[in-house]
């Protein structure tokens, strides 16, 4: 799969969390299987974004790039790390488009 | 309650106009009659069904639960089940969140007791009860939350202990087929709900006795959620960001302590002196 093809992929939270805010941080936990994570910095924002509805990595990566001025490559990755987290622990779900 | 199977702690039948009726069914619900269907657990706008893998269903529709059993439902194993699934189902559609504790009192401040199977949450129980503690729940707590306080009412005043436990501490029950004992406290009856005052989470069991440790907040909420009761359902009851918000508030009222079990019951007073000090401090 080229790079192009995954910056489109869709990113969906997995319904079935539960999340709060705590202390400037997000905790989500996986209810199946009762593992949570925390997730502090520009995480929260990303989460945030997913809470509204699924979108494309470009999408993701176009918010946080706008709201913490952080080089395209930089951001792309840290996005992706994020993501990968999300769905690694069953939080998240990403489809090619 | 008004049931047609015997049913631990709370009479069958309770003489006033039952708030829910208890039914043995042949049949089972049609399933396309559901809107929602998960795992183990289906739901519609008035009815919802559990099933527990083994041949036991649970249905409510309106204030009848409907159980469909392929073996006696009054076997202790599948009875538990019937009081831990169903009943919290039926908390969950009320709004009420329970969790998976223990729950005393010393005096006027509650505590809850809470961990994995197998982490002696039961026995940390039944050491408290003998430093002083009075019980007000093992297995299923409901929290009410009245104002600025959460407080803990008493309901099913039973222990399930291993034998090697109610030897030692020279209590007697009821056997289950399981093997665990079915110990009624006894105490002087008091049906007032105890303010909550701290949660201590069992971690893995330690050789020697340890202070309990205070965790953060983000960390204590997602403990919190692990010993939610019927977790696995509560999307079907749309009570997910409730249950969410219920360990939010807790969390900001309540310190949450690790603490660790040591190895030995005759080292389990010594843990249980260690809560009770910190709780009446």
């Amino acid at each position: 799969m080229s790079a192009q093809n995954q910056k489109s992929d869709v990113v969906a939270l997995n319904s079935d969390h539960l999340s709060a805010e705590i202390d400037g941080e997000i905790v989500v936990m996986n209810i199946a299987s009762g593992r949570y994570v925390s997730i502090g910095g520009p995480g929260v924002f990303l989460f945030q974004m997913l809470s509204e509805g699924p979108r494309p990595i470009e999408e993701l990566c176009l918010g946080a790039r706008d709201r913490y001025e952080v080089e395209e490559a930089q951001c792309a990755t840290e996005v992706e790390a994020f993501v990968q987290r999300l769905c690694d622990e069953g939080l998240a779900v990403r489809t090619a488009s | 309650m008004d049931s047609d199977i015997a049913l631990p702690a709370v009479p069958n039948r309770s003489g006033s106009p039952a708030d829910l009726a208890v039914r043995c069914s042949a049949d089972y619900p049609d399933t396309d009659a559901f809107a929602l269907v998960g795992q183990n657990w289906s739901l519609s706008q008035n009815e919802w069904r559990l099933w527990d893998g083994k041949g036991l269903h649970l249905t409510q529709s309106g204030n009848v639960l409907h159980i469909r059993s392929e073996e006696d439902p009054e076997a202790a194993e599948q009875l538990q089940w019937v009081l831990g699934a169903g009943f919290c189902a039926m908390l969950l559609r009320h709004g009420s969140v329970p969790w998976h504790a223990a729950a005393l009192a010393f005096g006027d401040s509650a505590i809850l007791i809470m961990g994995d199977s197998g982490k002696g949450k039961s026995t940390t129980a039944m050491a408290l009860i003998a430093v002083g503690a009075r019980l007000l729940a093992d297995d299923l707590v409901v929290p009410v939350i009245k104002g600025d306080d959460i407080v803990i009412p008493p309901v099913f005043l039973n222990l399930r202990l291993t034998r090697q436990t109610t030897n030692y501490f020279d209590v007697q029950g009821v056997a289950g087929a399981d093997g665990k004992i079915s110990v009624s406290v006894p105490q002087a009856p008091d049906d007032r709900a105890i303010p909550l005052r701290a949660i201590y989470v069992l971690g893995d069991r330690v050789d020697e006795i340890g202070a309990p440790v205070r965790l953060p907040k983000t960390r204590a909420w997602g403990e919190l959620l692990k010993n939610l009761f019927a977790r696995a359902v509560v999307p079907a009851f749309a009570r997910s960001a409730h249950a969410g918000a219920v360990a939010r508030r807790m969390v900001d009222r309540i310190p949450v302590f690790e603490v660790h079990a040591p190895e030995g019951l005759d080292r389990m007073i010594g843990m249980a002196e260690t809560i009770r000090a910190a709780v009446e401090s």
